[in-house]
């Protein structure tokens, strides 16, 4: 069963010469415009039934009775019936190709290159075969085939012809993108096309478009949707509802992106955060969508929210979180004058330990601040929001210099370096650091990044060029704008960050303007101010919470 | 109003005509360049050929389109092995080579990971030139080819149960079947593009395909859908891998690569061997059944005398063939000997065995002449990159 699907793919993809597809009589009927794909249940999406739109063919200008679309449907083969002649449009015509295939069976394969008919003929699928191997006899059909031959083809087949065929059909498609766009009145010269054009369309799917101001006459397989019309009967994934599962209880914040709720599970009574994905119809999936869902589903960490599932309905995107009651910044502002030092040590080595295991998978996380930062009531930490995040490339890379929120952006990065590391985050981590210990943000920065540099200039002095040179080669830098300052001793920044003791040290590590003096995550989880520590707490699992080990228990909210 | 509309269409018509053009021709004469040349056995002319051709058919594309997105502001792909300030830090790395590996080995054994049996040469084509056109990134391209390969086997895998499961007699589910199977060769092309925009929106920050543009696509490639469809498509595609995009096969090149100078093994010009194993891993992408079997028959040559039977399994080992993309490359730039001499650290520092990067090497390089000489002999037109790009822009 797969080779005979493999081979079909081969054929679609270019081999037709070796296999023929056979075709498909049951489905071609549907690639009538006339018959019209109805939706019958919303919830299996796949659930589809065919019938005839009548008023359609009332409208409809063809001179075709319903007995003789009744004897397509149900492919009798009195096709002689009605005589082939040019006034029945488009059935007699294909007839009259039909019975001409034969007679050209000779001719077929080496004309099959040239020949780029692809929604002329009766259907998309059955026709693959058909279309590409019609040779067309007459002067009015091979009219017929410049104007509608579709580029599709000359994808499949550059191989086949060599090389007289391939600049022939580059040529021929020239030719067909001016035709596409002229306005269809020109084509009723023609006596067969005119009655082509005048077709009716009647989209009545979902999905499809109006492309009617580009082409007059699209292609079959523009009428259909694709992920609906698979099969006959509902397939394979039924949908789930989310409000089925889950009560929503409160709106916990809402994004540029996305709202969050607050939810109840109707089957346990559990608590879980759903984001709702705003899905803009132009842009199609938001690509933090994308990369929050891929990511969050490797990371399956102690510090790192936990990605339950992920819905898909009424063209909406739900991911099911797990319920973490409030971030950082409205723990700081319960605590309007810093935690207290231990509190300090043990939140910043849960962020320390859920980036280390980000940067071993070289993944960095680009939005750092406390609002990513969520709490439970025991006290765990979690990082959130992994949608500006992205796998770093193990050299060096480029890569956009508008990430991170401005409070916590690295001045390398302000100065517009794109070359960055795991150092971004750390950057991050130390104006958390020093934000944990005095309640409020280290380098707040008022309008622009010009002046986020001042701020971050006016506590930790201009760049050196001695212990920096690279700084030289940053595309904002201008020793001109900023004059030298030196260095602040910590003391005088904000005397509660005295209380900090061998801390201090830390945050200077931390807060290097050089990315490459800045000490990596793995190495500060190491710093003497994290002793306080049971030593055991290196050696826990990934999966494990640090509040495991027998010595936090008490410490446990 | 007129010239309001043409001068909406003009930029349109352009990219059509280009794809268009390109879609007939490039791809395969490419492809075709790269065999012909190959015929000169001496290493230089390899070289000299493959640093043209990676000149013509990726950097200057490249060089226009970094014109085109003011400047230096956009992010471009290239890597530097050189600049040590966004290098991983060295601790970091050999963690993350460490779970790279154990990756690696989970893959190897399982049947979640795509060993690219739904592509075949045509299919790769299909959609190397797509990408080569939007002038993606070349991670795009791989991914991207991994995507549509593991959703193709989920889906196909999913369609067949449901039939099978089906309360009919075997004629219906056969009809059934044949319906199903046509579906699904008409959506092909719908397919392949959401699995670009996919791999597209997953490494791409600024430039990622929007959903209009897509569509734009379709309808250029022949196949139009509408935005709707193709979000459904995605989330669809999505759904079918589990959310869990693959790693592109390039993080293996450059991991090992970026290892290797911590063995003492200077490379004088990483960033030229990174391009040229890019260049290997199309050709591996494109002919991965043919280089097996011309690795089987030199297997099957060494072994007649030696009477032990040694099968090396590639498929699904993204290491191995890494490895070997970026053994053949240090081959083409430095010659065989200074190859053999690294491919053994390189099987050191990755645990394969040494024997196995150099036979699956040869084999390619094998392959590539003998290929050249079938391919070659009917194209006698585009001899060099040269007069490949003027006809192209013609």
């Amino acid at each position: 069963m797969w080779g005979k699907l493999t081979q079909h793919i081969g054929i679609w993809l270019g081999f037709e010469e070796n296999r023929r597809m056979r075709p498909s009589c049951s489905l071609s009927v549907l690639h009538n415009s006339h018959f019209s794909v109805v939706r019958t249940s919303k919830s299996s999406e796949n659930l589809h039934r065919v019938n005839v739109s009548q008023e359609n063919l009332a409208q409809s200008r063809l001179t075709v009775s319903p007995s003789t679309i009744d004897r397509r449907f149900v492919r009798t083969k009195k096709q002689s019936e009605s005589p082939p002649g040019k006034k029945n449009g488009l059935f007699s015509l294909r007839r009259g190709r039909k019975g001409k295939e034969k007679r050209k069976q000779s001719q077929i394969i080496e004309n099959s290159a040239l020949v780029g008919d692809h929604h002329s003929s009766s259907s998309h699928n059955g026709s693959t075969k058909q279309s590409l191997y019609d040779s067309p006899p007459s002067t009015a059909n091979e009219m017929w085939n410049d104007v509608t031959r579709s580029w599709h083809p000359a994808v499949v087949s550059p191989s086949q012809g060599g090389t007289a065929s391939s600049s022939t059909s580059m040529h021929a498609s020239v030719k067909n993108i001016f035709q596409i766009f002229r306005p269809s009145r020109s084509r009723s010269t023609h006596q067969n096309e005119a009655m082509l054009v005048s077709r009716v369309m009647c989209p009545t799917s979902q999905t499809v478009g109006d492309f009617t101001q580009l082409r007059r006459r699209r292609p079959r397989s523009a009428h259909f949707d694709p992920n609906t019309l698979v099969l006959p009967k509902a397939e394979e994934i039924p949908q789930q509802n989310v409000d089925d599962l889950y009560t929503r209880i409160e709106k916990l914040g809402e994004g540029s992106y996305a709202t969050v709720y607050k939810c109840e599970s109707k089957l346990d009574g559990a608590l879980v955060a759903l984001k709702e994905i705003k899905l803009q119809f132009q842009e199609g999936l938001p690509f933090t969508a994308i990369r929050e869902a891929s990511l969050l589903k490797t990371l399956r960490h102690a510090n790192i929210v936990c990605l339950h599932d992920i819905f898909y309905q009424h063209d909406q995107l739900t991911f099911v979180f797990e319920y973490m009651t409030l971030d950082l910044a409205k723990h700081l502002e319960i605590y309007p004058d810093g935690l207290e030092t231990f509190q300090i040590k043990l939140l910043l080595y849960q962020l320390l330990r859920g980036l280390t295991f980000c940067h071993q998978k070289k993944i960095l996380h680009r939005d750092l601040k406390p609002q990513n930062i969520l709490l439970n009531e025991r006290g765990e930490l979690k990082l959130a929001d992994f949608g500006l995040a992205r796998a770093k490339s193990v050299p060096s890379r480029t890569y956009s210099h508008e990430v991170v929120t401005l409070w916590y952006r690295p001045p390398d990065v302000l100065l517009g370096s794109t070359n960055y590391s795991t150092s971004l985050d750390m950057w991050g981590v130390g104006c958390i650091m020093a934000e944990m210990c005095t309640g409020r943000a280290l380098f707040p920065g008022s309008r622009d990044v010009a002046d986020q540099l001042h701020t971050i200039f006016s506590i930790r002095g201009t760049p050196d060029t001695t212990s920096w040179p690279q700084v030289l080669q940053l595309p904002h830098y201008n020793p001109v704008i900023y004059p030298p300052k030196d260095e602040l001793t910590w003391i005088k920044v904000h005397s509660s960050l005295f209380r900090l003791h061998n801390g201090l040290d830390l945050l200077s590590l931390l807060l290097q303007l050089n990315p490459s003096a800045r000490v990596s995550a793995s190495l500060a989880l190491l710093h003497p101010f994290f002793s306080a520590l049971p030593p055991s707490i290196h050696l826990l699992q990934p999966s494990q919470s640090i509040f495991v080990l027998p010595e936090l228990q008490g410490l446990r909210r | 109003m007129f010239l309001h509309f043409v001068s909406q269409i003009i930029p349109s018509l352009i990219q059509c005509f280009f794809l268009c053009c390109f879609l007939t021709k490039g791809g395969l004469v490419a492809k075709r360049i790269e065999w012909t040349t190959l015929c000169q056995t001496s290493v230089w002319s390899i070289q000299k050929i493959f640093l043209k051709s990676i000149f013509y058919f990726w950097i200057a594309p490249h060089r226009n389109w970094r014109t085109k997105m003011d400047g230096d502001k956009s992010p471009t792909f290239a890597r530097n092995f050189l600049d040590p300030l966004g290098d991983m830090p060295g601790p970091y790395l050999d963690d993350f080579f460490i779970f790279l590996k154990d990756s690696n080995k989970v893959n190897k054994q399982s049947n979640q990971v795509s060993h690219l049996s739904y592509l075949n040469r045509r299919g790769i084509d299909y959609i190397f030139t797509i990408c080569a056109r939007l002038k993606m990134p070349p991670d795009v391209r791989f991914v991207a080819a991994l995507i549509f390969d593991r959703y193709m086997s989920v889906h196909v895998q999913e369609a067949h149960l449901f039939i099978n499961t089906l309360d009919m007699t075997a004629e219906q589910k056969a009809e059934q079947w044949t319906k199903t199977q046509c579906n699904i060769i008409r959506q092909l092309s719908l397919r392949v593009v959401t699995a670009i925009q996919i791999a597209s929106k997953d490494n791409y920050y600024h430039d990622s395909l929007s959903n209009a543009v897509t569509a734009k696509i379709l309808l250029a490639v022949g196949s139009p859908f509408t935005p709707r469809a193709i979000i459904r498509s995605e989330m669809r595609m999505l759904r079918a891998i589990d959310y869990v995009l693959p790693f592109s096969p390039i993080t293996y090149i450059e991991s090992v690569l970026k290892t290797l100078d911590r063995y003492d093994i200077n490379l004088e010009h990483p960033n030229v061997i990174w391009e040229h194993a890019v260049l290997f891993l199309d050709v591996m992408f494109s002919f991965l059944n043919e280089i097996i079997a011309q690795l089987q028959t030199n297997l099957a040559n060494i072994t007649s005398q030696t009477l032990t039977s040694r099968k090396i399994p590639v498929k699904g080992d993204w290491l191995l063939i890494g490895c070997s993309c970026l053994t053949c490359a240090i081959a083409c730039v430095y010659g065989f000997e200074r190859a053999d001499a690294v491919s053994a650290t390189i099987g050191k520092i990755t645990s394969i065995s040494s024997q196995d990067i150099v036979d699956l090497s040869v084999a390619t390089i094998h392959f590539i002449n003998n290929e050249h000489q079938e391919v070659g002999k009917g194209c006698d037109e585009c001899t060099t990159g040269q007069e490949f790009e003027k006809r192209r822009y013609d």
